[in-house]
């Protein structure tokens, strides 16, 4: 069969194939051919099968310590039972500690699910105005919805009655102050949720507990039962953090939940403005 | 892939992997350690290339072992021990990729666009030294130093690498090439 000739531009585009031995016998022959006879595509070629070679005899590396007690604090780690009944030891079956996160992780799916949950059934059935995301968005950023702000903030369907509008300013303004970058718990950081966190709870409980009368019944059940999710989310994420301290997985959980714990306490206290 | 021939036999008990690897399997740590000992250099190696950072391939590495604790369970001998294992620490560190998207600086934000790398020595480079080797892999772009490294140094076949990384065969193949050129074109300077 006779062979057509190539240049180094047609070697080039056939010599990933060529390398990896991919090409049709006949073009692989015209590759050789050419690369025999040309000094650029020789050197070319011998580089990158000397490339090759040696990525291949690369020796393992050794990490700069040792891994291990890591790894055992790890997979040691307590399992945080949720919603379960605990078993005594002497029924408790004799198996391997579960993975930690993977329970922590369900908790937070599980607070997601009941949060956005709960939030679409107070903005869109509850009021059905079908203003749920400009809402949902407004109380990331409540004090921003005054009668002050006119530009493109959210916009609330009634003005906000004096106590509901100072709690959540309030908690606004102190968590803007611990942080002017995070206007939830993020501003808690990496640490462990502080005082002013408890108080801006505690402001928005007081809150939602006086209006709790204005609320539709089933409405009102709702809020209670998803924030005894939380709380209880809240008591795992603490428990396992006094096992485990410095867990930035636990933080960052324990610091998620407070978050979703604030934006249901603004979202319930904002609801009788609304209804 | 390359890695399937290797069986790894403890130097210090004599026990082979598999032993290890069943004990572990039904809870023994004693056992998991040394499967760990046996195993942590290379899956290092793998974690230390394919993200081209040190400490962040040692954070890798103990989330590699405590997945592999958890998961052993699940292990059954159907492939070599270690290509299992292997195959785990690249889902963890691909899965990491993902999940850090937002922080794209720890697993290096330079673009995928590169197509020269830094100088990876200062005398000629002669075949076999490592260590600029190590340097030019490390510069190269984060998709084609994947590629590069599950291909030419891990030993994995394009297929195998498309499907890791969600990609074509193609893809891979074309990735793989680059990287190759850009890393001569790193060591000849």
């Amino acid at each position: 069969m006779m062979m057509h000739a190539m240049n180094c531009e047609a070697v080039d585009e056939r010599l990933a194939d060529y390398l990896d031995g991919d090409l049709a016998a006949s073009d692989e022959r015209a590759v050789k051919a050419h690369v025999a006879s040309c000094v650029r595509c020789t050197a070319l070629v011998r580089d990158i099968e000397e490339i090759r070679a040696n990525a291949s005899a690369l020796p393992e590396l050794t990490p700069s310590r040792d891994l291990w007690q890591g790894i055992a604090q790890s997979i040691e780690a307590p399992v945080i039972p949720f919603a379960a009944p605990r078993v005594s030891p002497a029924t408790e079956p004799n198996r391997r500690h579960a993975f930690n996160r993977v329970r922590l992780a369900a908790v937070a799916a599980a607070l997601v699910a009941v949060t956005a949950g709960v939030t679409y059934t107070l903005t869109v059935v509850g009021t059905g105005n079908g203003k749920a995301d400009r809402e949902i968005a407004g109380l990331s950023q409540p004090a921003r919805n005054t009668s002050t702000d006119t530009g493109a903030a959210p916009v609330m369907n009634a003005p906000l009655t004096s106590d509901v509008a100072a709690a959540i300013a309030d908690s606004t303004r102190q968590a803007d102050a611990a942080n002017p970058s995070a206007p939830t718990t993020q501003n808690v950081g990496n640490a462990p949720p502080t005082g002013t966190t408890s108080r801006e709870i505690d402001r928005l409980r007081e809150v939602f507990t006086r209006n709790r009368n204005q609320l539709d019944p089933r409405t009102a059940a709702i809020i209670e039962a998803n924030l005894k999710v939380i709380d209880e989310a809240i008591a795992q994420s603490k428990a396992a953090l006094s096992q485990d301290p410095a867990s930035q997985f636990l933080k960052d959980q324990l610091n998620g939940t407070l978050d979703k714990k604030l934006e249901l306490l603004r979202t319930a206290a904002l609801l009788p403005q609304r209804t | 892939m390359m890695v399937a021939t290797v069986d790894n036999t403890s130097l210090t008990t004599g026990r082979s992997d598999a032993e290890d690897v069943a004990l572990a399997a039904k809870g023994d740590r004693v056992a998991f350690e040394r499967v760990y000992r046996a195993h942590v250099n290379r899956v290092f190696a793998v974690c230390a290339r394919m993200v081209a950072d040190r400490t962040l391939a040692e954070e890798l590495t103990q989330d590699v072992f405590v997945r592999a604790w958890s998961k052993l369970e699940l292990y059954r001998g159907e492939s070599a021990f270690t290509t299992w294992l292997h195959r785990l620490a690249v889902n963890v560190v691909l899965n990491a990729r993902k999940s850090e998207g937002r922080n794209r600086t720890r697993f290096g934000s330079e673009p995928d666009e590169v197509d020269t790398l830094p100088h990876a020595r200062s005398s000629n480079w002669t075949p076999g030294m490592s260590l600029d080797l190590e340097a030019a892999i490390a510069g190269l772009p984060p998709g084609a130093r994947q590629v590069f490294v599950l291909h030419d140094v891990e030993g994995y076949k394009h297929e195998e690498i498309a499907e890791m990384l969600g990609i074509t065969a193609g893809g891979s193949k074309a990735q793989l090439h680059r990287a190759r050129l850009l890393l001569r074109e790193a060591l000849n300077r």
